[in-house]
């Protein structure tokens, strides 16, 4: 029998290390892969990742459970508030201000793109726009959110947001034309 | 409405994907499990009792052959692998951030130096506990290897030193001891830079209007001070005179030597101080021996010692020039101690315990301060200076 995210988490919280090992066996590849949607370097997403997992487990007794995905979520979130903490403490985070680009492009056929593809993509993106762009997209926090977890405007928040999607966008184009021939 | 359809397939299309995992990644968690509470980036200090505990063992085994020197190549040699990784990563980091601030440049209009709070706000439903993080603490550097080379043996049995011929018998005469010893630990600290009173009311007004008030410390951006430790270096020279068959008084000469280097940046641009205090301590300690098996001998040792610091320097920027000198430094001390006869008349001991430096309330910022209770091991050469 399968054992569920809430049956886990209880055991976790018992200090089954057993269960830590199977909650880790789980959860391990989707850690991973949002750590590289924020971090290029592989060695600093190791890092991010070990440390993701270890706050996992000394503060999983704070975590309620809301159901089936709220424990994946969860983690999630850690991992992307341990990538935030990892990119700020190495490097300042420059982030422009402007007036939003409204670009009426069409939007890029992202199924045709294999997902390790886009992960490596939006790892590309210059630090300010993949911050923003991962966590509207991805955490889905509201501008006015982000721009309290890293410090900014609302403002710049949005229009961050705004270039981010259009390069990424035109990345994935290029990809894809690179593909075609 | 197209645009949002894409980013909502690109959630879509990554929600479920998964990368590949290291495979070494699994242990580096459970050991920073099972590593003790407090912090997990400085090597714990079990490590360097294990290191002092090969120490002893090398001793006891007579094998003394390189003993100290072996130790130190083992930790030196970890600590630099450690610290070219991080050297190379952080160059690698700086690369790609001029890459990404070119890349910003010729978009931007104007660049906003936005005010880094203290961090707020995982969002509230997904109770992670909000920390504030700070700037991963430096693993040791390894500069400045303790212990120091020990000193020439000035090994001939009759020695300046020679005063008092108290016994025939070898348990009883004056000993004098040249060793080394340090801490073992560098220390790193980072404070962050508050921002003026003046400038947080405007800030705070500002998000009155935008409705978004939140924190009533903030700290600034690109502002920061940063202090380093380095281990004390110590070197002395120790003469004992035993009371009675078990009881020995000792006292002496030593030197100390701090060093401390004090970053402070400022949007970007770093000033660099190095300070160096020298001190000059008389120490005064009582040995109690406890065991004497063969040429091994065990010994506890506790006392205290005061330390006049007689020269202060800070450096910046390649100038020297003096600054105000510390005040009398007391500590107190406690160890055991080993000594392993090599011949009658030279012994090799270690030393390893603890010491604490109490407060003497000067301006001075020092290692003393910033880690006033410290684990210290001594080693060095004991010469008994007396007849047969």
């Amino acid at each position: 029998m399968i054992e569920t995210e809430g049956q886990l988490v209880e055991a976790v919280k018992a200090g089954d290390r057993g269960a830590m090992r199977r909650l880790y066996d789980r959860y391990a590849g989707y850690a991973m892969a949002t750590a590289m949607r924020y971090i290029a370097d592989r060695d600093d997403v190791h890092d991010v990742v070990q440390d993701s997992f270890i706050k996992v487990f000394t503060t999983i007794g704070s975590f309620s459970f809301h159901g089936e995905g709220s424990l994946k979520a969860w983690i999630s979130r850690i991992v992307a508030n341990q990538s935030i903490d990892h990119l700020k403490s190495r490097q300042r985070l420059t982030f422009v201000s402007d007036v939003p680009d409204d670009s009426v492009d069409e939007g890029p056929e992202v199924e045709r793109v294999p997902p390790d593809v886009l992960t490596h993509l939006i790892a590309q993106l210059p630090t300010g726009y993949r911050l923003v762009l991962n966590l509207f997209v991805f955490e889905q926090l509201s501008h006015r959110e982000i721009a309290q977890r890293l410090g900014i405007g609302e403002n710049t928040s949005a229009s961050q947001y705004n270039r981010a999607k259009n390069k990424l966008a035109g990345m994935i184009k290029n990809y894809l034309k690179q593909q075609e021939r | 409405m197209k645009q949002e359809e894409w980013t909502e397939q690109l959630r879509n299309r990554l929600s479920d994907h998964q990368e590949a995992v290291p495979d070494d990644l699994w242990a580096g968690i459970e050991a920073g499990l099972d590593a003790p509470v407090a912090q997990r980036r400085p090597a714990p200090l079990w490590h360097r009792w294990a290191a002092a505990a090969a120490v002893v063992l090398l001793l006891a085994g007579g094998t003394m052959v390189y003993f100290r020197g072996e130790r130190e190549e083992v930790r030196g040699e970890k600590l630099e692998a450690r610290g070219e990784k991080q050297e190379v990563r952080s160059e690698k980091q700086e690369v790609r951030d001029e890459r990404v601030a070119e890349a910003l440049m010729p978009a931007k209009s104007s660049q906003t130096l936005m005010p880094k709070m203290p961090e707020a706000l995982e969002t509230p439903d997904i109770p992670e506990t909000p920390d504030i993080p700070d700037i991963p603490e430096v693993p040791d550097t390894p500069e400045n290897p303790e212990p120091p080379e020990t000193p020439e043996p000035i090994a001939q049995p009759e020695n300046p030193f020679v005063t008092i011929d108290v016994t025939t018998h070898d348990s009883r005469r004056l000993t004098a001891a040249l060793y080394a010893g340090n801490g073992l630990d560098n220390r790193y600290n980072t404070d962050r830079v508050m921002m003026s009173p003046n400038m947080a009311e405007k800030y705070f007004a500002m998000n009155d209007m935008m409705g978004t008030r939140s924190e009533e410390h903030i700290w600034l951006a690109n502002f920061e001070e940063r202090e380093h430790h380095e281990r004390p270096f110590t070197i002395g020279l120790q003469l004992r005179y035993p009371l009675s068959d078990r009881l020995s008084l000792s006292s002496g000469l030593v030197y100390t030597r701090l060093k401390s280097e004090f970053t402070k940046v400022m949007k970007g641009n770093e000033v660099e101080q190095q300070q160096q205090l020298h001190y000059v301590g008389l120490p005064l300690g009582l040995q109690y021996r406890l065991w004497q098996i063969g040429h091994l001998g065990v010994y506890a040792s506790a006392g205290g010692q005061v330390d006049w610091n007689v020269s202060a320097r800070m450096g910046v920027n390649g100038s020297q020039y003096d600054i105000d000198k510390d005040r009398l430094q007391w500590s107190l001390n406690g160890a055991v101690g080993l000594a392993y006869d090599l011949t009658p008349h030279v012994a090799l001991f270690a030393e390893p315990g603890f010491k604490y430096y109490i407060d003497n309330n000067s301006p001075v910022r020092n290692y003393f301060k910033d880690k006033p209770m410290n684990f210290s091991l001594q080693v060095g050469m004991q010469l008994n200076v007396g007849k047969r």
